[in-house]
């Protein structure tokens, strides 16, 4: 049996502008073409990246589980390093196929899955929930979440008091949202920096 | 000459560790999960602060440097 590999591709938004079928046709052809098998492929979101890759600040993912001799990864590797659609990739053996992931790529082959067109490469901010529009659900969500016991996070305790110290929801929002400022102030210094 | 006891960051106390074990190896796309385990800068926290064994802390560095090089999570800097 040959072995199942996981890969995560950094694809170029300018080429999935045009087509995401398209661009995934790119990373599945090049599987097939060193003998491999798609198991999976689908879209893992497209968002705001912690660095400039190939002067591009957003890129689109495309998570793939597929198998493939393992005499023919180097060439495949080689080929993806050539590839200018690919801006990064990550391959991993995997034991098996996850749970739910077909179920997940299934519904890209149905009729009415579509890829939004992703937005211009200076649009957003980079947070750690990858988009701005997340890391407002998570903000909102977060007075009702439940702290783990088991993080030592200094940040989770800081949430955890602005949650003890106030049932004021406006006054703990309004605390993140300055958390939130100062986390963007620091990032364009880097980038000054950088 | 008598050492003055530490001031500054160097006196913060570290949370004391208490055993954590993980159920699985840590996943790089769970960036929820690793989030939780790095510091203002993007560092990743030490045994102490996560109180993980060496198995589960190394899953844990795996997964966040898998992270990075995707440029899901930045580099420490």
């Amino acid at each position: 049996m040959a072995q199942i590999y996981e890969g995560m591709f950094v694809l170029d938004n300018e080429v999935v502008r045009a087509g995401w079928d398209a661009a995934k046709q790119q990373v599945t052809g090049l599987i097939e073409k060193h003998g491999g098998e798609v198991k999976t492929a689908r879209h893992w979101g497209e968002r705001k990246l912690a660095y400039k890759i190939n002067n591009r600040s957003r890129a689109t993912f495309l998570l793939s589980f597929f198998t493939m001799p393992g005499d023919n990864i180097p060439a495949f590797t080689r080929d993806l390093e050539i590839n200018e659609t690919v801006m990064r990739y990550l391959q991993l053996q995997v034991d098996e196929l996850p749970e739910g992931e077909e179920a997940e790529a299934a519904k890209e082959t149905g009729g009415e899955f579509s890829v939004p067109e992703p937005p211009r490469d200076e649009v957003g901010t980079y947070t750690l929930w990858g988009d701005e529009e997340e890391e407002s659900a998570r903000r909102d969500g977060r007075d009702g979440r439940k702290t783990s016991s088991s993080s030592d996070d200094k940040a989770e305790s800081k949430d955890d008091d602005a949650k003890g110290e106030s049932k004021d929801a406006d006054k703990a929002e309004s605390k993140d949202d300055a958390k939130a400022e100062s986390t963007d102030s620091t990032e364009t210094e880097e980038k000054q920096e950088a | 000459m008598a050492s003055r006891p530490k001031r500054g960051r160097g006196d913060r106390k570290l949370a004391p560790a208490k055993p954590v074990t993980l159920d699985a190896p840590c996943d790089y796309k769970d960036l929820e999960f690793l989030i939780k385990h790095l510091g203002p800068q993007g560092q990743i926290r030490s045994r102490q602060r996560t109180g993980y064994g060496a198995q589960d802390q190394k899953s844990l560095k795996k997964a966040i440097k898998r992270a990075r090089h995707l440029a899901l999570l930045p580099f420490v800097g």
